[in-house]
């Protein structure tokens, strides 16, 4: 499979955080959700995608090309959307077609008139008036209009009530039926990728914790509960963000374990979500450890 | 360089719906009025005007969300800021260009006769309005005002990037100050007869026969200082993160 974006072992340093040898990629014709607890980093790792952020070591790949030096090249076939607005807000929305159209070879108005149409923006109203869910679609019709091949969504449900939610994933989805475009998609609605993510890479404190298919991820870990004092030996050391409880206890297991696991201690499929709690309660007793 | 003049566009689709708000154009009437019937000099300060709407507001602006979307854009760093550059001499250009050619129809039209004049000291002051010394320095005042508007605006840009935004404060008061105290200083030691008198001409007295090459010298002087002014600062700029 061709890859429309990769990145190997980036690096990236700011006071109090830094990105540690982040590695993935993103094969053509999916949607991947980028997940990870607030400050994990996936913003920064957007940014240098962008070549906003200037990489310390490391290196991306979009559509084949360097992200630093063909940095150009990748915007003209790229669309972004942030989890804020970043036009004018002052101005309407046909003022931002003509601040943005004489940059993109292919920016197509009628699209771009048609999108307007059809998610109900006005176009003589001042996109800073707008609500949540408009401001999030006049970005979209922005990022969509050069008919982009990759576009990269950062946050973008954020804040969104489930209605502007569920309208932005079937976006997406229409967006991914052609099979050379893809989607990478940050947030902490875990919801929004089980949905739709084809792939998933989970950021944790600057690391890539997992990054592969979604169905991998849920295969991959399990929670385990039942009686602390059944849990056999060696077992323990390997369990995630364990809990205990009055009644028992709660953990993430990795999968390859279960065949080691007693009758009765019971396991069930871990969500997203799930994985992500367990993984920032395993931090947690680190912390408490150390 | 094809992406210069697009980052130009870009900041005049930004501030031109500005120039429609908060009764901007009830302002320009006027003056536009007043440059027709009364002084042509008005022009160049209408001009003024809309060089600060066009550019000053595009400061504003930019300064609150604009780094997201310089990070999206197809164009390079530096042509960013070189583009910004070349749009304060634009805008500036273009003022004193319309300034000039709108004196100069005031001044063939004369629609000042048709107002109701009504006094002899009335008569003389629409005599002079009209006068081709008037003009001149209409004109005069034109190049003036886009000089000092392009330079100051350019300086205090470049500055900005050198500095950074936290520092604007500090940077205003430096280039009002500095000029200031300079001039306090050379008052002080003149009073003191601390420096020694030259005389020379007034730079008036040479170049007043050749108007017309002091007004394009300075606009070559300013077209350098701006797009020396940009070079610097696009090359600090391009090395900070968005």
């Amino acid at each position: 499979m061709e890859n429309i974006l990769e990145i190997n072992g980036l690096c990236k340093k700011y006071e109090g955080f830094s990105l540690k040898d982040i590695s993935f990629s993103l094969p053509k014709g999916y949607i991947m959700g980028f997940v990870g607890e607030n400050g994990s980093g996936k913003t920064t790792t957007i940014r240098s995608i962008l070549n906003m952020a200037k990489l310390d070591s490391g290196s991306i790949s979009v559509f084949g090309l360097d992200s630093v030096t063909d940095t150009v090249a990748i915007k003209q076939r790229l669309g972004v959307v942030f989890d804020s607005l970043y036009m004018g807000e002052h101005l309407n929305a046909k003022q931002v077609e003509r601040q943005l159209k004489p940059f993109y070879e292919n920016w197509d108005s009628d699209y771009f008139a048609k999108m307007l149409k059809d998610f109900g923006l006005p176009d003589n109203k001042p996109v800073g008036d707008f609500s949540k869910g408009m401001k999030m679609k006049i970005m979209i019709a922005a990022a969509l209009a050069h008919h982009p091949e990759l576009i990269i969504l950062d946050e973008p449900t954020s804040g969104l009530d489930p209605v502007a939610r569920d309208e932005l994933l079937d976006i997406l989805g229409e967006f991914i039926e052609d099979e050379n475009r893809g989607v990478l998609f940050s947030t902490h609605i875990t919801a929004d990728v089980e949905r739709i993510a084809d792939y998933v890479t989970i950021l944790h404190n600057g690391k890539v914790w997992f990054t592969g298919t979604k169905d991998d991820l849920t295969e991959m870990y399990a929670i385990l509960k039942g009686d602390p004092d059944d849990i056999p030996a060696g077992i323990s050391e390997k369990l995630i963000g364990y809990h205990k409880y009055r009644n028992g206890f709660d953990a993430l297991i990795p999968g390859t374990e279960l065949k080691n696991i007693p009758d009765s201690l019971e396991h069930e499929k871990a969500t997203i979500d799930e994985i992500l709690v367990y993984i920032a309660k395993e931090d947690k007793k680190h912390e408490r450890d150390t | 360089m094809k992406e210069i003049p697009k980052m130009m566009k870009f900041c005049f689709h930004t501030t031109s719906p500005m120039l429609s708000a908060q009764g901007l154009p009830i302002l320009m009437i006027l003056f536009a009025a007043s440059g027709f019937f009364i002084s042509p000099v008005a022009f160049a300060v209408l001009f003024g005007m809309i060089f600060m709407g066009l550019v000053l507001t595009y400061g504003g602006i930019e300064e609150k969300n604009f780094n997201k979307q310089y990070g999206i854009l197809p164009i390079e760093r530096r042509n960013i800021t070189r583009g910004l550059f070349c749009y304060y001499f634009a805008v500036g250009f273009l003022g004193e260009i319309c300034g000039i050619l709108l004196s100069c129809l005031s001044y063939l039209l004369k629609l000042g006769r048709f107002l109701p004049w009504s006094n002899e000291q009335q008569f003389i002051m629409r005599d002079t309005f009209y006068d081709p010394a008037s003009l001149i320095m209409s004109v005069d005042v034109s190049v003036y005002v886009m000089f000092v508007s392009v330079f100051f605006m350019s300086l205090f840009s470049m500055l900005l990037c050198i500095f950074g935004r936290e520092n604007r404060t500090k940077i205003i008061a430096g280039i009002v100050g500095t000029p200031l105290i300079i001039a306090a200083l050379f008052i002080i030691l003149n009073e003191n007869d601390l420096i020694p008198v030259i005389q020379i001409r007034s730079p008036d007295a040479f170049l007043k026969p050749q108007k017309v090459i002091k007004w394009i010298v300075m606009n070559i002087s300013v077209l350098g200082l701006t797009l020396l002014f940009g070079e610097i600062a696009s090359s600090k700029q391009a090395a900070k993160e968005l």
